[in-house]
């Protein structure tokens, strides 16, 4: 159940990030801000595929296509246009949104795995496409940014683009949590469950699918925005379809259906592999090893800890001693 | 009381699948605030009426199912919700890992009227009409004698008879007008359907509400009724008051399997 008790989910979350902050901090401070961020980024992504695929229901497999978006759009504005990182990245955010908003038409059609197999199609192909830009976007090469600034304030340091990266974080977070604690989450949770009763209490299904796929758009267009100034350099071999599956992995080990799980998955996904960077090939084979533990015992995710470790166990309600079968 | 204006009027609705005709048509009026029984043996086509009403099968051409004026054959499910009809289902189709309240929440749907984008940062506006329907569906549980524990349980934790109230909660919190039972004592006992009765009562009189009502139950369907219609094989057999029906030999043909049904 998602909306109980979220304060112990976050509680989990700081726990975790302090419990990250402590191991590398002390060690190389720089190293830290940048995973930090890095992880912040892939957060906000992840958040937008919760909505989308954890709660509405409606897989997607093009996560990292629409990152590309984001991130080639800001990119694109301030290499050949001279726009400034903020309005390039307002700009990248809302083109991505449009993009992705469209991708809904399939969605009101489809059913069951249809879905999927189209969004990562349309990954591929648009990816494949960026590549082939030639000047545009830098083809296989990639694209450089010149140097992004926000009122004249280089984010030169990983530091500063942690700052810069926070804001969109924290208001991400905030949006997110709300929309699905209220009547747009309860919609899509219904519509999930079975698209025909949400239409019987009410809920315009078709209407809500776009919403969802425009905000997780939007979500992750903000999220290759913030992604290209933080590399400040763009290359199609950033946004695979297996770029797109870690999204996936990120939500699944996190929590399906809740912020704080979405926020868990990606510094899980982000700051693991970089803390056994130091294994070499023993590394992947221990990652592995750790999401195949959650998945098999813990199906809701690390974000679901709280519930079956943290909360109290009720006893089952007297008021149901003499059900009937 | 069974006199007053017809709310809905079902004129020729027929639905056929393949080789077999599911309704076959089908005509009959519901007055407004009387109880509407639908009773007939199984594949009768009961329930593909109630989905010919609500939308969510449509009936074969020259179908007319009229809702205060308005043609409701071709509607999407929703716009039919929308003017003010709801529904529960024969098969319990609650959201099996949320609480009650969270269930009967999302009932509350067309009864909040603010933008889904003003949920991403709630103003006082929203948040007003969000905690309203808190307030709301704690009045329709004391209703319906739901105790604020079952409110807070996850509804596959309560028991068959709980679903079936909580159901019964999330289809009438946002007041519609019309209100589509089906088969709400199915799978109950005797002090359960009882209590049901009871609670059915309750809401149709606080809530001023026009019961359809489908349920092999006699004893329910005949108390609470007060015209009611017998189908078989998607055929109406008989329609008329409860005592009227129990005379019926055609009815009573239906019943026992008699060889010379009407």
């Amino acid at each position: 159940m998602p909306f109980a008790r979220p304060w112990l989910a976050w509680t989990m979350a700081l726990i975790l990030l302090g419990v990250a902050c402590a191991i590398i901090l002390p060690r190389i401070n720089a190293y830290f801000v940048y995973v930090a961020d890095l992880a912040l980024i892939r957060a906000i992504a992840a958040i937008g595929l919760v909505v989308l695929s954890g709660v509405a229901g409606q897989l997607s497999l093009c996560t990292a296509a629409l990152l590309a978006v984001g991130a080639y759009s800001t990119g694109m504005l301030m290499t050949h246009l001279s726009v400034g990182f903020l309005p390039a990245a307002i700009c990248g955010a809302l083109v991505t949104c449009v993009i992705g908003t469209a991708l809904a038409a399939p969605a009101l059609r489809l059913t069951g795995l249809h879905l999927p197999i189209v969004t990562l199609a349309f990954g591929v192909i648009a990816v494949q496409l960026i590549g082939k830009g030639g000047k545009l976007t830098g083809g296989m090469g990639g694209l450089f940014l010149p140097p992004a600034t926000i009122l004249g304030w280089p984010l030169d340091t990983d530091l500063r683009r942690f700052i810069v990266i926070i804001g969109p974080f924290l208001l991400a977070t905030a949006a997110s949590v709300n929309f699905l604690r209220l009547k747009p989450g309860r919609a899509l949770f219904a519509l999930r469950d079975r698209e025909v009763i949400a239409q019987a209490l009410g809920v315009n299904t078709g209407g809500y699918k776009i919403l969802a796929f425009a905000y997780s758009a939007f979500l992750a267009g903000l999220a290759g925005a913030l992604y290209a100034a933080f590399k400040g350099y763009v290359s199609v071999d950033d946004f695979t379809l297996w770029d797109s599956i870690y999204f996936f992995v990120m939500i699944a080990i996190g929590g399906m259906t809740s912020v704080a799980g979405a926020i868990i998955g990606a510094v899980f996904v982000t700051a693991v592999p970089e803390l056994l960077s130091g294994l070499a090939e023993a590394s992947q084979l221990i990652f592995g090893a750790l999401l195949l533990l959650i998945v098999a015992f813990l199906p809701g995710g690390l974000a679901s800890i709280w519930r079956s470790w943290l909360r109290p166990r009720r006893a089952p309600p007297a008021l149901d001693a003499v059900a009937p079968e | 009381m069974a006199d007053g204006p017809a709310i809905l009027e079902l004129s020729a609705v027929s639905k056929r699948f393949g080789g077999v005709q599911a309704l076959d048509a089908i005509s009959f009026e519901v007055a407004a605030h009387s109880t509407f029984g639908i009773i007939g043996p199984n594949g009768a086509g009961k329930t593909t009426l109630f989905n010919c009403i609500s939308g969510m099968q449509q009936p074969d051409g020259g179908s007319r199912i009229v809702y205060r004026g308005e043609n409701l054959v071709g509607r999407a499910v929703h716009g039919i919700a929308r003017l003010g009809i709801s529904r529960t289902f024969q098969n319990i189709a609650l959201i099996r890992d949320q609480t009650a309240r969270q269930n009967i929440l999302t009932g509350m749907h067309l009864d909040l009227p603010y933008s889904p984008l003003a949920a991403f940062f709630p103003m006082p506006r929203v948040r007003g009409q969000e905690s309203a329907a808190l307030l709301r569906i704690e009045e329709i549980a004391d209703l319906l004698k739901l105790s604020r524990q079952a409110l807070a349980s996850r509804v596959d934790a309560l028991s068959l008879g709980h679903q079936k109230k909580v159901e019964i909660a999330r289809a009438v919190v946002r007041r519609p007008e019309l209100l589509l039972l089906d088969e709400p004592a199915g799978g109950l006992n005797d002090q359960e359907s009882e209590d049901l009765a009871e609670s059915i009562r309750r809401l149709r009189t606080d809530l001023n509400l026009t019961v359809i009502l489908i349920d092999h139950d006699m004893g329910l369907v005949m108390s609470l009724c007060d015209r009611l219609c017998v189908l078989d094989f998607g055929e109406m057999v008989a329609i008329g008051p409860p005592a009227q029906i129990q005379a019926d030999p055609a009815v009573i043909a239906v019943y026992l399997g008699s060889d010379d049904a009407a």
